[in-house]
């Protein structure tokens, strides 16, 4: 979404932030500088209109050098893009070599690569992608979020075209339940439930942890980065979190459910030996990130 | 114990095979790249990383959009492998080891020459009886800290002796103190206390500072609340109190060097206990004592290092044992004492100063520090405490009776400083800026960005300085309504 930028930064704000950024560099007429600058700022404060004080703190915090970089890029200055190219180009290769170690994620920085430059032309020029660029963080990040975006978007498409098995293959037939179980779907709706009352309660960063750790299978040290937490701080706020969702659980189970303490026991152990069927939207939508390391080797 | 490990793994292992096909509501729209890179370095505005952060507690694909982010950082083994305290500058190390010795030196010469019932007395409280196992431990720390006088016949308060030598007597004519220590001298599990002994004896140098810290961090439980089993000290079991602290120096301006100094001025103390009627009568010396310790503002404590205390006494100016002793019991995290301060930077309690002093200066200033800090007025109105549900404190009379400040959401605090008896300010994690200008309530202030802040030094209720996990550090001047990096 590109908006259109409403506020005003003055053009005397502009200048002094223009010699601040090392536009100059690049031989970035002011104009231009400030216009990146006001798009930044429409952006920033979407659905507000902000006060001059706002403005001034607002820029004051932004990634300036990187942003001044971005917009003479965008605008075709060749000098910024010969920079770009050897400064950037290299860390985009990186991430996506992170992201698939293979080389499977290579095409995608090519292509973004390609966007960064404007091959589409709209109106007669081209149109870069480092437009978007704000500078509210820093423009590494920024591409590497971009990739990241990318990456998953076309994991998550090909997950959605991927072919289910044929009704007689062998992943087919193995996938089926070898002892039907009468309480089986009783446990699995009950835990569902439970379960998704005990997330529910959580406090967004445990819930965020919790997911990172089980659904994306990050490891603690990932996560930590994330999070900016150490990692032993992951493990015990995992731990507690753990300790909460249990406990809730099993009050919900035996409050709403009505399941005794064995009947609790044996609901936890069905659902751990199979949790049974996705649903349509987790068949759609939910594939486990991919494990960089099996569960044993990771640190908890 | 076994139980509760089975349990934990069953949970484990539930969560591991239905988390990831539950099916979730995602709260707000998905973050694009912009806002998600700005999440990730911390530098939204709070209320909107607020959001992002709601969203991507909810959102599959925005969580996976941040796995693969995470995966991509490029990371640094040498900084990913060191923890964040021991990433502090090692320039530090050289004067804190400095000043270290000179407290210790100070702290035997003042020993020698003073009667016993000068000595200001600390105590760790055991709450429970040696026999208690941990479960006794954790129900002490859930006890309300407006705990009774133990009951006769009850275990009387175990001496932490290494603590109380460290805590030098500042009598009026006598320097102040460089160092203090909260480090029980005999608790502990083995690793820890043969590594903090070895390390004490010997360690004035920076290297075995940080590698006595260091060895304690190792040790550390992974469990929220839980305490180690009780440990014998020889005459009598004391809680073993995970990541011992070090309380930043009274008069030196040495934040960063805060935790690596612990090992430095604590001794193995523990003989000096002899009987049991010889440590009443030291007690009850320390009890009706009023000489005046050197004031100490806890200025830095990781929630991470401090949550595993049962009881956290900090004896301050004006204050005797035996009120230190009623305030200390349960599960106070740390008390902070009202004071003005001289000037800012120079002799802050604990030392988040503006401008840290480094090198050969900073023995200087830390002098220069002491001397201004002993000129400070001794009368102290005002205490807050941090208990370890988050909940503040305030007491007026001196730790006789303590209330609670409103606040609208409980929150983690790590650090507080308290300018006058009406104000105070209190950090945490995320974020988190409190302040008090009534002594009643607590309103929360905006912060730019989400950061853990573990230090806050404040000089009035308008200045203020905090400082984050990673070392950045932000100023206000307006009471909180803007902060500027340094």
């Amino acid at each position: 979404m590109h908006l259109t930028a409403t506020a005003q930064v003055t053009p005397a704000l502009a200048e002094r932030l223009h010699g601040e950024s090392g536009a100059a560099r690049w031989t970035l007429p002011v104009e231009a500088f400030q216009a990146a600058l006001e798009a930044s700022v429409a952006y920033g404060f979407t659905g507000r209109t902000p006060s001059a004080a706002d403005i001034d703190q607002y820029v004051g915090s932004l990634h300036l050098e990187d942003l001044a970089l971005a917009a003479a890029c965008a605008a075709g200055q060749e000098a910024a893009w010969d920079h770009f190219v050897l400064e950037y180009r290299p860390v985009l290769y990186r991430a996506a070599d992170a992201l698939e170690p293979g080389g499977g994620a290579r095409d995608l920085a090519d292509a973004l690569y390609a966007d960064l430059f404007g091959l589409e032309t709209t109106g007669g020029g081209r149109q870069s992608l480092l437009r978007y660029f704000h500078g509210r963080s820093r423009l590494t990040s920024w591409l590497r979020a971009v990739l990241s975006q990318r990456y998953v978007d076309r994991v998550r498409a090909a997950r959605r075209l991927d072919a289910l098995p044929e009704d007689d293959a062998p992943s087919a037939v193995a996938a089926g339940p070898i002892a039907p179980d009468p309480e089986r779907p009783r446990h699995l709706a009950a835990m569902r439930d439970a379960l998704a009352a005990a997330l529910a309660a959580l406090a967004p960063r445990d819930r965020l942890r919790l997911t990172s750790y089980y659904v994306q299978r990050l490891t603690l040290a990932e996560i930590g980065r994330a999070l900016r937490e150490h990692e032993a701080t992951v493990s015990r706020h995992l731990a507690r979190t753990r300790r909460l969702i249990r406990d809730a659980v099993e009050r919900r189970l035996a409050a709403r459910h009505g399941l005794d303490e064995a009947a609790r026991a044996e609901c936890i152990r069905s659902v751990i030996a199979d949790a049974g069927p996705l649903d349509l939207e987790a068949l759609l939508g939910a594939e486990p990130g991919p494990r960089k390391n099996e569960p044993a080797a990771r640190s908890r | 114990v076994s139980s509760e490990h089975e349990r934990d793994q069953t949970t484990d292992a539930l969560l591991r095979a239905a988390l990831p096909g539950l099916p979730g509501q995602a709260a707000g729209a998905c973050l694009d790249a912009g806002t998600l890179a700005a999440w990730s370095e911390r530098t939204l505005p709070q209320s909107e990383a607020e959001r992002a952060e709601l969203h991507l507690a909810t959102c599959e694909r925005c969580q996976q959009m941040l796995a693969a982010f995470t995966r991509t950082e490029p990371v640094a083994p040498a900084a990913a492998a060191v923890p964040f305290w021991q990433r502090w500058p090692r320039r530090w190390l050289v004067p804190a080891g400095a000043l270290a010795a000179a407290a210790f030196v100070l702290v035997v010469v003042t020993r020698e020459g003073e009667p016993p019932a000068e000595r200001q007395m600390a105590r760790l409280e055991a709450p429970a009886p040696p026999s208690t196992g941990a479960r006794g431990q954790e129900a002490g720390l859930a006890a309300p800290s407006h705990a009774p006088e133990p009951r006769p016949g009850a275990q009387p308060p175990v001496e932490a002796v290494g603590l109380a030598d460290q805590i030098t007597a500042a009598a009026p004519a006598t320097p102040p103190p460089a160092t203090l220590s909260r480090q029980p001298a005999v608790s502990g599990p083995p690793a820890v206390r043969e590594a903090g002994r070895e390390d004490r004896a010997r360690s004035t140098s920076g290297r075995n500072l940080r590698d006595g810290a260091r060895s304690i961090e190792l040790n550390k439980p992974e469990t929220d609340g839980a305490t180690r089993p009780t440990v014998s000290a020889g005459v009598r079991s004391v809680p073993y109190v995970a990541g011992v602290p070090t309380l930043p120096t009274s008069t030196a301006d040495t934040p960063t060097a805060a935790p690596a100094e612990a090992p430095a001025t604590v001794k193995p103390a523990a003989p000096k206990v002899t009987t049991e009627s010889e440590r009443m009568a030291r007690a009850e010396a320390a009890d009706q004592s009023t000489t005046k310790l050197d004031s100490v503002q806890i200025t830095n404590m990781p929630l991470d290092k401090y949550r595993n205390y049962q009881a956290l006494v900090v004896l301050v100016p004006g204050e005797s044992a035996a009120a230190a002793k009623t305030a200390g019991t349960g599960a106070v995290i740390a008390e902070i004492v009202s004071e003005p301060r001289p000037a800012f930077g120079r002799a802050g309690r604990g030392g988040a100063g503006k401008v840290p002093a480094r090198g050969p200066a900073a023995a200087a200033e830390a002098a220069q520090a002491a001397s201004d800090a002993a000129k400070l007025p001794s009368t102290i109105a005002a205490r807050w405490r941090i208990l370890a549900n988050g909940t503040v404190e305030r007491s007026v009379n001196a730790g006789a009776t303590w209330h609670p400040l409103a606040l609208d959401a409980p929150v983690a605090l790590t650090a507080g400083s308290s300018p006058s008896d009406e104000v105070a300010w209190f950090v945490g994690l995320g974020g988190v800026v409190l302040l008090s200008t009534d002594g009643e309530r607590l309103d929360r202030l905006s912060f730019p960005n989400t950061s853990n802040l573990v230090e806050v030094v404040a000089v009035t209720d308008r200045a203020a300085t905090v400082r984050t996990e990673d070392g950045r550090t932000f100023v206000t001047g307006d009471g909180g309504r803007t902060w500027s990096a340094q």
